[in-house]
């Protein structure tokens, strides 16, 4: 590709020849096409297309909402402050922007986070200057997961920045260094768009992540002149492929190994790269093991899906050989390598991430590119190396054997989900009932413990149901206002929320106001069990001091047992609490009605907790009330 | 914010109804049985058998049907045609109360 480009800029080939050199070297049309429309301007005596850039006058705020308007946004995810104002007035000439508000910066942040997860597009958010503390739980969960997203927000008139005076600090952008992928303080008005494209630019070009904009307000109000790219000219197409020599050797190594197996990651999702790997484990008989993903990134009822570790087991049992090629596609890799047992198993890297790949353990091909073209060159690669009747020696068995037990595992999950019942409600009967009743291609948006593995219940593909969640990052407060932006991508498919009560209270209740303002249809689900179960496993299931003494010092939830379905009636969103599994059903049937009606809907599960402490009712007990020496 | 690792979970879970108490080798200590294979099988593919061999809470034969169902949801290996099964072998054997 790279003589051909130099060819092309050096006026030694036509546009048309450089076609038909890339479509000779395997790019596909698509790829080809985005290339020359990359290399175009570097062409001797062409010219930037008429489109591609146009000077707009205005104040700065105008000036960002036109170069957002470029990139294709809809939408304009924010909160209340005075910094807002230079935005008003622009969207006043503006008004295809909406405005989605939020009360609060770190919902501002999740309720774009869904948004983008789902579009794979950045998403633009906006608060006041102060509020940038509140966002940063949830940027730091937008950096984990590499979502792309502009976050903006007002600063200080340029009189006043480092000054230490009202509403200002030094180094505001420090705080959010290492949640963002790219981040700036502007200097001048009559550069706002150019950050603002800047910004955008980076946050989309894979790995994707977060970047920060902190704009001094009174340039926002100022009245300049600038250029406005098109978003043509923006795009820039992240079709990598990896080296082909890299290839070849991955493809050597897979078609010698005797028990080769796989592990998925989101960048499988990012990169729509599910079909392409269905397709490369199809042809060799590759088991697959889902990472930890806010995708499922391979359809969980295909015959070669294992989905998590403890499956790995039986499926060793049955084929009768060890795990002796480990192919890591789109995941981060594990400490210690496959497994984190330290065993020496031959790994394979996959991913479009520069900074993740063969970070953490050895390997012996590593594969930099778009997962899709990734899988597609090794397909390319195998199908050279080995005839038709090799591959389906290799494949049928594992197939065969995965297959079995793919499909006795999900079938024993929906019995164990069916015959489950009683008072408080198991969460495994909760999930059967939601599977019988939920549309073919629902979204479930789930924020959970160890719980999300009864997800595996749900069929989730292409053309199935689809999961987005948990963030990799895991800090709580993300999921219900994520739903909230992946209902708003995803207008036409129920979308549901899966929560914890515990994981609700971390700030999300301000998610519903949202929710109930712009007739978001999203039915939260609450498994309110009284307690943060898992931390309580963690901190008295090591059976120290505090798990000895039976004490339960930071994980119950009862007294107040908050009631869900009050917090949402504050917010005009109906509900159901339901304390016994009969009730499931009529409750779950009313939420999808109000759901079709084009409201929330919250549903108040009360779980049954377990396992160690679960009958603890005790906290540190403490009155305030009582320590007074005047009742006032 | 609270933090989790499902792996560290996932065994601290049976933590859950247990109390851990010397360690018990591979099927050691759990009582001769038909189905005694299948139990092995299923629950060690994430976490050790003490767990069932020294609860640290009393259980009743409706609390193991319980946690098998958990268990199961939670993505312990078990074909649809053993559940009865291990529930009953947990039932009998390890029934407390």
């Amino acid at each position: 590709m790279r003589d051909l480009v130099n060819d092309l800029v050096n006026a030694k080939i036509s546009r048309r020849s450089f076609l038909a050199g890339m479509a000779a070297a395997s790019y596909s049309a698509t790829a080809a096409r985005s290339a020359l429309a990359a290399v175009e301007p570097f062409i001797p005596g062409s010219e930037l297309p008429s489109n591609y850039v146009r000077t707009v006058e205005g104040t700065g705020a105008e000036l960002m909402i036109e170069q957002m308007k470029e990139t294709g946004t809809k939408y304009l995810f924010c909160s209340n402050g005075s910094g807002l104002g230079p935005i008003s007035d622009a969207l006043v000439k503006h008004p295809d922007i909406q405005l989605i508000q939020a009360t609060q910066e770190g919902q501002v942040v999740s309720i774009a986070d869904g948004y983008a997860k789902v579009t794979g597009k950045p998403a633009f958010g906006m608060y006041s200057r102060v509020g940038l503390p509140h966002s940063t739980s949830n940027m730091y969960n937008a950096m984990k997961d590499r979502t792309p997203l502009v976050i903006m927000s007002d600063h200080s008139n340029s009189d006043r920045e480092g000054t230490d005076s009202h509403e200002d600090i030094d180094n505001w952008i420090e705080a959010v260094r290492f949640y963002t992928k790219w981040r700036w303080e502007a200097h001048s008005s009559e550069r706002l768009a150019e950050w603002v494209r800047r910004a955008y630019k980076v946050a989309s070009v894979l790995p994707g992540g977060p970047t920060a904009l902190r704009i001094p307000r009174d340039y926002m109000y100022a009245k300049t002149k600038a250029a406005i790219f098109s978003g043509e000219a923006l795009n820039v197409p992240m079709d990598l492929r990896p080296d082909t020599s890299e290839v070849e050797r991955a493809a050597k190594v897979l078609l010698s190994a005797q028990s080769p197996l796989m592990k998925v990651g989101p960048e499988v999702g990012v990169c729509n790269a599910r079909s392409s790997v269905v397709e490369l484990c199809e042809l060799v008989g590759i088991p697959v093991i889902q990472h930890r993903s806010y995708f499922c990134d391979f359809p969980n009822t295909h015959a070669l899906w294992l989905g998590e570790d403890q499956n790995l087991p039986s499926y060793l049992r049955e084929y009768g050989k060890p795990i002796d090629l480990y192919l890591n596609f789109g995941a981060r890799q594990d400490p210690g390598g496959f497994g984190r047992r330290g065993t020496a198993v031959a790994e394979i890297h996959a991913s479009v991430d520069q900074d993740t790949i063969g970070r953490n353990s050895p390997t012996v091909a590593n594969l930099v590119g778009n997962i899709d073209e990734i899988a597609r060159d090794l397909i390319d690669a195998v199908k050279s190396m080995a005839n038709k009747s090799q591959l389906k020696k290799l494949a049928d068995e594992r197939r065969r054997i995965c297959g079995g037990l793919t499909s006795s595992f999900m079938a024993s999950r929906l019995e164990a989900g069916r015959l489950s019942k009683g008072s408080p409600v198991p969460w495994q009967r909760l999930v059967y009932e939601l599977r019988q009743q939920l549309e073919p291609d629902a979204v479930i948006v789930e924020e959970q413990g160890t719980e999300y593995k009864s997800l595996g219940m749900f069929p989730f593909n292409d053309d199935a149901m689809m999961k987005i969640g948990r963030t990799e990052g895991r800090a709580l407060g993300w999921g219900v206002g994520a739903s909230a932006g992946v209902k708003l991508a995803l207008p036409d498919r129920q979308v549901i929320a899966l929560q914890g009560d515990g994981g609700y209270l971390f700030g999300q209740n301000d998610s519903l106001w949202t929710m109930s303002r712009y007739d978001i249809p999203v039915m939260i689900v609450v498994y309110n069990n009284g307690t943060y179960e898992e931390t309580r496993w963690q901190i008295m299931g090591r059976m120290g001091p505090a798990g000895q003494a039976n004490r339960d010092y930071v994980s119950y939830l009862g007294n107040p047992r908050v009631d869900f379905t009050k917090l949402a009636a504050a917010y005009n969103i109906n509900g159901a609490v339901v304390t016994n599994s009969d009730q499931l059903k009529g409750a779950i049937r009313k939420g999808l009605r109000t759901l079709a009606d084009g409201r929330p809907f919250m549903l108040d599960v009360h779980t049954r907790t377990l396992g160690v402490g679960a009958e603890v009712t005790d906290y540190q007990k403490f009155s305030l009330a009582e320590q007074r020496t005047r009742k006032v | 914010m609270k933090q989790s690792s499902y792996s560290f979970l996932i065994k601290i879970f049976f933590l859950a109804a247990v109390l851990i108490l010397p360690t018990t080798s591979w099927g050691q200590g759990l009582p001769e049985g038909e189905h005694r294979n299948k139990v092995i099988m299923a629950c060690s593919a994430c976490h050790g058998l003490d767990n069932i061999i020294n609860p640290s809470q009393e259980l009743s034969a409706e609390d193991w049907e319980f946690y098998v169902y958990e268990m199961i949801a939670r993505g312990a290996p078990v074909r649809k045609e053993d559940i009865g099964d291990i529930v009953d072998y947990l039932a009998d054997n390890f029934s407390t109360k």
